[in-house]
């Protein structure tokens, strides 16, 4: 098991804050065409939390942005299904980067966890409406596709562009 | 050092094998839009239900709207030639709906809940507001559901 160092403690502690500022920002634009539909891009710093820490660190991120997203942008609801869809994509997320990263690119994997996160999402929302009905899920899969891209893409350049001292003393 | 990053900073974006991943997501996406697209079902009327208790019956035959359950929200209705205005009040905020009585169709127009994600819904889909519990939908009865009385 590798130890929680003081360098650990404040890089979550960076990626949780970045991670939450960029959702709350993105709560205040409306939804993209459909209902539930955003760009995602608060799961930029999940992935660098998934790439530059361990398990613990980084599932403290997605936590913390999904929990204190929803309290803080004033809707404890949407709680019931970002928690589910957040966990399975990110579980997705960490065991293939953890156990096929030489075979997969960053960018297909992070395409993958959206749709896997809309998929979710989308069942749990027909669950708790009582609606029975999946209609949402053709659209946000595309949308899934597109913030799939821009967040791998986005996640991909970051680690290109960031120096190697900082990346590699983590 | 992180062998991940140290990969990732040399390699492609793209990796042969990430064909496999993008064929499955085609596969995937393409019979989401086979099964769960929306169909226009050949509908008599429009129910809404607030937090499961029925609360009012669009007839679009009969061009009419059934109130129950009155105790449970208020209602504010502005009637003209070709449309329905009704404002929907509940403890958690209100809902304004426009029900056009040439093309049968129904939305939210304007709506206190957060989000507001009721006012963008996708065509022939039911309208649920979360926040407020309402969900709207068609419905096939070959006649309408009688009032309760009280």
């Amino acid at each position: 098991m590798t130890k929680l160092t003081t360098k650990k403690i404040v890089v979550t502690a960076i990626l949780s804050s970045l991670s939450l500022i960029t959702f709350l920002i993105e709560n205040l634009f409306p939804p993209l065409f459909i209902p539930g539909a955003k760009m995602g891009l608060s799961n930029i710093f999940v992935l660098l939390a998934i790439l530059l820490t361990d398990f613990t660190c980084s599932l403290s991120v997605l936590l913390i942005k999904v929990i204190l997203g929803s309290i803080f942008g004033g809707s404890l609801s949407s709680l019931m299904y970002s928690l589910p869809a957040g966990l399975t994509s990110f579980l997705f997320q960490y065991f293939m980067i953890n156990l096929f990263y030489k075979k997969f690119s960053l960018i297909s994997i992070c395409v993958a966890s959206a749709i896997l996160h809309n998929i979710v999402q989308c069942v749990v929302y027909a669950f708790v409406t009582n609606a029975i009905s999946l209609v949402y899920l053709p659209y946000l899969s595309t949308i899934g596709v597109v913030s799939g891209l821009i967040v791998g893409f986005s996640t991909f350049l970051l680690i290109k562009i960031l120096p190697q001292r900082i990346l590699y003393q983590i | 050092m992180n062998d991940k990053i140290h990969k990732i900073k040399h390699e492609k974006p793209f990796k042969i094998f990430d064909l496999i991943i993008y064929i499955v997501i085609e596969v995937l996406i393409l019979s989401f839009f086979i099964f769960f697209l929306p169909k226009k079902n050949k509908s008599y009327g429009i129910t809404a239900t607030y937090n499961g208790n029925k609360i009012f019956y669009y007839d679009n035959i009969k061009d009419t709207l059934t109130f129950y359950d009155l105790k449970i929200f208020t209602y504010d209705l502005t009637e003209s030639n070709d449309k329905f205005l009704l404002r929907l009040d509940f403890v958690e905020g209100f809902n304004l709906i426009e029900i056009d009585k040439k093309t049968d169709s129904i939305q939210i127009t304007d709506s206190n809940c957060h989000g507001k994600d009721c006012m963008h819904t996708v065509k022939n889909a039911p309208i649920i507001c979360i926040p407020h519990g309402l969900v709207i939908k068609s419905e096939t009865l070959s006649k309408p559901p009688q009032p309760s009385i009280g």
